[in-house]
């Protein structure tokens, strides 16, 4: 079972928490989609971290996603028309987010597949949740897809190209270098008729190249399941368990930090519907963000 | 899901393996029968004696409705389904499966056993490495325990991918072996690894890019079963009317002690249905092949090191006999026709092949041929080397253990820390157990 959240939404972290309390045996997988550096919402920070809190608190599986990193997809795609002098998006902002959204969406399908049609390895959700979370709070894996599908791109003619662009840095849904941190876990979810000796094929070759963590050396899992995506021959959803994340829940740290200042300008906003509490979940939440960067930098020193 | 589609193929092969009688094999026929199915009510369809179970409906609900050419099927109300999946977790599947469906799935184990008065050996099919055929699979074994306690029960556990199929497989492997080695007799491993590099043989012009499925998988796991329990006579000639060896006499002859109890099964030839035509197998080649096979611990007959023998077919003593493969006891069963008993026999009856001198050697024969082979020859044995995997287990699990990776998952239902450290300590004193079997250096 899985729950979306589009952040930076206060009624998607309380809904996330109403789920947690009445259906407590139940996963949560959330998909928080974190704002761009130059979002045009002033107050985007403060209600991403409040989010963060109760995404970690209520979240089992956590999969964040960047705004920016779905930009530079769909303009690698070809799909964005971009200003090149001003560097935004010219495009109407409704068509760009749909474009955007079907990425997310894929992702939510691949998840599923295995659910939802026939597979020789079929995984599902909650075996997800098993192996690629060894800590409770070690929950966020980042997602990435491959091949990137759009009619002008063509399409690899090599299976084992897909499992290696999965692995490059562009293919991440989140901002992230995979190769500066080291893998907790992955899981690699396939679509398409593929055979298990080719899967052993890949994972073989990838693990020499990868970093993972001493005691999970062989943190792979594999799902394989028959039915590709339409228009495609095959599809992977790469969630990666690695100690990168902390860069990136760094940076979001790094944007309160040096907004501390003008947080007290925005109180009324705040005042009118919380209380004094929330904004001790507010320090609170900067503490968290603080403490869950420094546990992955004690795991990437493996 | 492919754990549970394993369990119920291997038992749907070896059981469609009977339905190819030989010209003269009415009686072996009549006895396969007996062994594995009943007389459905209509008489002419015979129902398997098996219960399905899977936490997951999609495998068992097939399995329901394949007819298997009007011979024979599997009975609707021997089988238990749920539709959640256990999560890959043990715990899942021992603790919470294990309590929620322990009513249901009794009620479809008596319903089997009412049709069987005179069972001696239950077979349990299951994986090592996922969640309900570990878990549920070892409270289902608790359970037969309970019900039937003077059935011997032998699990079929197969063992994951080395390289990693799931990141808890080897604490799933951990409890399930553990477990299984306090309420079960015996234990047949097969190894995943293995029969992938075996299943290259059934498609023909293979090279190492080609791809393998689970189902070649299966059929060989089930063809390795199967072969060794189906019926055989320890007589020579089929005349002389020999004594037929039950699955009983089997385990009790594999497991005479109660701290050696980890099988293996290998079988000659392996070849694809295309390539049996080309090939022509003496019985002395088979011999010579699966007894090398069993010196190497290796279910393939292919770099196979000649020089590794027995002290007393070696000409100068070299140090190579140290890694010799020594076994507390061996069963043979020689399938077809023509059987060249004694040469065969005597290959397995060398005294450096095994531990103690009384326990040794049990041989069966069965004119009837096995999947159309004109010769086949299988050996199931309880050696030294069977334990050797444990020794890799042990320190990958410890090491994710001193972490306490994972463990949460497991504490959720009920497991602590403790069940982990007596699980670490039985399997330790197995692997220690297995390894003292072999010579001191």
């Amino acid at each position: 079972s899985s729950g979306i959240n589009a952040e930076y939404g206060g009624l998607g972290s309380r809904t996330l928490s109403l789920i947690a309390d009445n259906f407590p045996d139940v996963f949560r997988f959330v998909i928080p989609v974190y704002p761009s550096a130059d979002d045009d919402v002033i107050t985007s920070p403060y209600n991403t971290t409040l989010a963060m809190k109760q995404i970690s608190e209520f979240g089992n599986c956590i999969m964040p996603v960047e705004n920016q990193s779905l930009t530079a997809i769909c303009q690698q795609l070809g799909t964005a028309k971009v200003d090149h002098i001003k560097h935004t998006v010219t495009e109407s902002r409704e068509k760009a987010f749909n474009k955007m959204n079907s990425l997310v969406a894929k992702v939510i399908l691949d998840i599923t597949a295995s659910a939802r049609f026939d597979g020789s390895m079929n995984v599902d959700i909650n075996e997800i949740c098993m192996n690629l979370v060894p800590f409770p709070k070690a929950n966020y894996l980042v997602p990435a897809i491959a091949p990137l599908y759009s009619p002008k791109i063509p399409q690899p003619r090599h299976l084992d190209a897909i499992f290696s662009d999965v692995f490059s840095n562009s293919n991440q849904l989140c901002k992230v270098d995979l190769k500066k941190g080291t893998f907790l876990s992955c899981a690699l979810l396939l679509r398409g008729n593929l055979q298990v000796s080719d899967v052993r094929r890949n994972v073989d070759r990838l693990s020499e190249n990868t970093k993972f963590i001493y005691w999970n050396k062989d943190g792979w899992k594999t799902g394989l399941c028959s039915v590709p995506p339409i228009k495609q021959m095959y599809s992977i959803l790469s969630l990666a368990n690695n100690t990168c994340t902390q860069l990136s829940h760094k940076i979001c740290h790094s944007m309160l930090v040096s907004s501390k200042v003008t947080y007290y300008l925005f109180l009324p906003i705040y005042k009118f519907n919380l209380s004094l509490a929330l904004f001790r979940k507010f320090r609170i939440s900067c503490k968290n963000t603080n403490n869950f960067i420094i546990q992955f930098i004690i795991l990437n020193d493996f | 899901k492919q754990w549970y589609q394993r369990r119920v193929r291997a038992v749907y092969r070896e059981q469609s393996n009977n339905t190819r009688p030989g010209s003269s094999a009415s009686a072996y026929c009549r006895e396969t029968a007996a062994r594995f199915f009943t007389p459905g009510a209509d008489g002419g369809t015979l129902i398997a004696n098996a219960v399905l179970v899977d936490m997951e409906n999609k495998v068992v609900a097939g399995c329901l409705s394949r007819r298997h050419a009007g011979v024979w099927t599997y009975n609707p109300r021997c089988s238990v389904l749920s539709k959640q999946g256990s999560g890959n977790n043990w715990a899942n599947g021992y603790c919470n499966f294990g309590e929620t469906k322990e009513e249901e799935i009794s009620v479809a184990v008596k319903v089997l056993l009412h049709s069987l008065p005179d069972l001696r050996v239950a077979l349990l099919l299951m994986s090592a490495a996922g969640g309900t055929g570990s878990g549920l699979g070892c409270r289902i074994t608790e359970l037969i325990r309970d019900i039937v306690p003077g059935v011997l029960l032998v699990n079929q556990v197969v063992l994951p991918f080395s390289q990693g199929e799931v990141s808890v497989q080897g604490y799933n492997m951990l409890l399930t072996l553990s477990s299984l080695y306090q309420s079960s007799d015996a234990l047949l491993l097969s190894h995943n690894d293995s029969y992938q590099t075996l299943s290259r043989r059934l498609i023909p012009g293979t090279s190492s890019r080609d791809c393998i499925s689970f189902r070649e998988m299966n059929r060989l796991i089930s063809s390795h079963v199967a072969g060794v329990l189906l019926p055989a006579s320890s007589a020579k000639e089929e005349e002389k009317k020999g004594r037929l060896i039950h699955c009983d006499d089997i385990v009790e002859h594999l497991v005479p002690h109660p701290c050696y109890r980890l099988l293996t099964a290998r079988m000659m030839p392996v070849i694809s249905e295309h390539s049996r035509d080309y090939t022509n197998t003496t019985w002395e080649m088979l011999g010579k092949y699966s007894r090398q096979m069993l010196i190497q611990n290796s279910i393939i007959d292919e770099g196979l090191i000649w020089s590794i023998k027995p002290r007393s077919e070696l000409l100068t003593t070299n140090k190579r006999t140290q890694n010799l493969n020594v076994s507390v006891s061996n069963y043979i069963v020689c399938r077809g026709s023509e059987v060249a008993l004694p040469e065969v026999e005597d290959r397995f009856k060398v005294a450096d092949l095994y531990r103690n001198e009384k326990t040794k050697l049990l041989c069966g024969y069965s004119a009837a041929t096995f999947d159309k082979l004109d010769k086949s020859l299988f050996v199931i044995d309880n050696s030294a080397k069977n334990g050797h995997f444990l020794e890799d287990l042990l320190s990958d699990s410890w090491l994710k253990f001193q972490a306490n990776a994972f463990i949460y998952q497991y504490e959720k239902f009920g497991l602590d820390r403790e069940w982990f450290k007596e699980s670490f300590n039985v399997i330790e004193k197995v692997r220690r157990d297995y390894e003292n079997l072999l010579p001191k250096k």
